[in-house]
């Protein structure tokens, strides 16, 4: 009795998860190539951009606030980061005068702007106590306008070769992509499970102003939050750069949202206070590989949508239960 | 009577200061749209609940299942 609820709670915690393994187990059964090397490479290529803009957006999700300008903001740091990073011998350079810097600086110098729009995000959230939602749509759009302006939407492309091996080059068998990701994931967890600041971010989340009255400092806390997201985008919009030869103010576009839905997949609760790595890590994976499952079934992207749609429906009323179970 | 009169007095002063109290509560955590989003919404059974997803579930399947026929030219 005790084993068929157990069973039953199981099922219904992972109900998701545990249709995507069926879904790939069908798909490598059904066509070929689908467990191969190539393909498990294309995968975590996928996913390791992906899963650094949901750890960006954890945060702001865990403090029951979310980060709509994430997307545009992985755009527009792939657009600086290809201004910064063209051939010295490209034609159609957008900035001429640029000398040639090497591309840690480039990162350096992208994730310190990205982290004054990540600021801004913070301070209109904590302190002038605007809704996350609307702070950040806002943002979104601002941030696409000066990604227009600064580009004169024209996409960018002729890369510094050492640039395009950040994102194709590989240690061993692992790619850099991975090993970018990986650390990331470590940060994260080290940040979320064994300091202060995560501490703070889940109390924040759990009930503001209980964290506020036991003396956590929750505006410090929410711009500390969006700068590090900043600087997640601008990681991501950096290596989405380099993966795609290119850049143009289409980059990252929708990314945000595919973001949120793999975190509220992975367990982090639309109602704040919950959500750990190691789920998000699991949410972006469903999605990535629900998506490339439909590619090698020959299924219309159409259709993909309307899955990916009924997924994050899905992870959102399995919250919902949760949340009820609880109450 | 009096008596009576001043009980009513402090009872709805004291309803007063809760009011007041749960406004400022509103206003110092009223800073996300999704605070307190599944307070917002009205009273669901968990049964009625397993129904939707179970729904939608079999909404997704269907949904892959007539995106692979199509694929195939089956449909």
């Amino acid at each position: 009795m005790a084993n068929s609820f157990n069973l039953k709670k199981f099922i219904s915690n992972n109900a998701i998860i545990i249709l995507i393994v069926l879904l790939a187990a069908l798909t490598g059964l059904t066509t070929k190539n689908f467990f191969s090397v190539t393909n498990f490479k294309n995968l975590v290529v996928n996913v390791s951009p992906r899963f650094i803009i949901a750890c960006g957006v954890s945060g702001c999700l865990i403090t029951k606030g979310t980060d709509l300008s994430a997307g545009r903001a992985v755009g527009l740091a792939a657009c600086l980061s290809a201004m910064l990073l063209q051939s010295l011998d490209y034609s159609a350079r957008m900035l001429p005068w640029m000398p040639d810097i090497p591309w840690p600086v480039a990162l350096i110098i992208v994730m310190a702007i990205m982290a004054c729009f990540g600021g801004v995000n913070g301070v209109v959230v904590s302190v002038l106590k605007v809704p996350p939602f609307i702070a950040t749509l806002g943002m979104q759009t601002i941030i696409y306008g000066l990604c227009s302006l600064i580009t004169n939407n024209q996409p960018m492309g002729g890369y510094k070769t050492s640039y395009l091996t950040v994102a194709s080059g590989s240690l061993g068998p692992i790619p850099y992509l991975m090993i970018f990701a990986v650390v990331i994931g470590v940060y994260f967890w080290f940040l979320y499970n064994k300091t202060r600041h995560g501490k703070y971010m889940y109390a924040i989340g759990g009930n503001e102003n209980a964290a506020q009255v036991a003396g956590v400092n929750v505006r410090g806390s929410l711009i500390r939050i969006y700068i590090l997201a900043g600087c997640m985008y601008a990681l991501a919009g950096f290596l989405v750069g380099a993966k795609a030869g290119g850049a143009s103010t289409a980059t990252g576009n929708g990314y945000e949202l595919e973001a949120i839905a793999a975190c509220t997949i992975g367990g982090v609760s639309a109602n704040g206070g919950v959500g750990r790595v190691g789920g998000i890590l699991i949410g972006v994976l469903v999605f990535e590989i629900l998506k490339i499952c439909l590619q090698f079934l020959g299924v219309d992207p159409a259709y993909t949508y309307i899955a990916q749609g009924l997924v994050i429906v899905i992870a959102v009323a399995l919250d919902l239960r949760k949340y009820l179970q609880k109450k | 009577m009096a008596e009576e009169q001043r009980r009513d007095v402090e009872m709805e002063r004291e309803a007063g200061q809760a009011d007041t109290e749960k406004t400022e509560e509103k206003k110092s955590s009223g800073g996300s749209a999704f605070e307190g989003i599944y307070d917002q919404l009205p009273n669901i059974s968990i049964r009625s609940l397993d129904r939707f997803i179970l729904l939608c579930v079999i909404a997704l399947i269907a949904v892959i299942v007539f995106g692979v026929l199509r694929a195939n030219h089956i449909f």
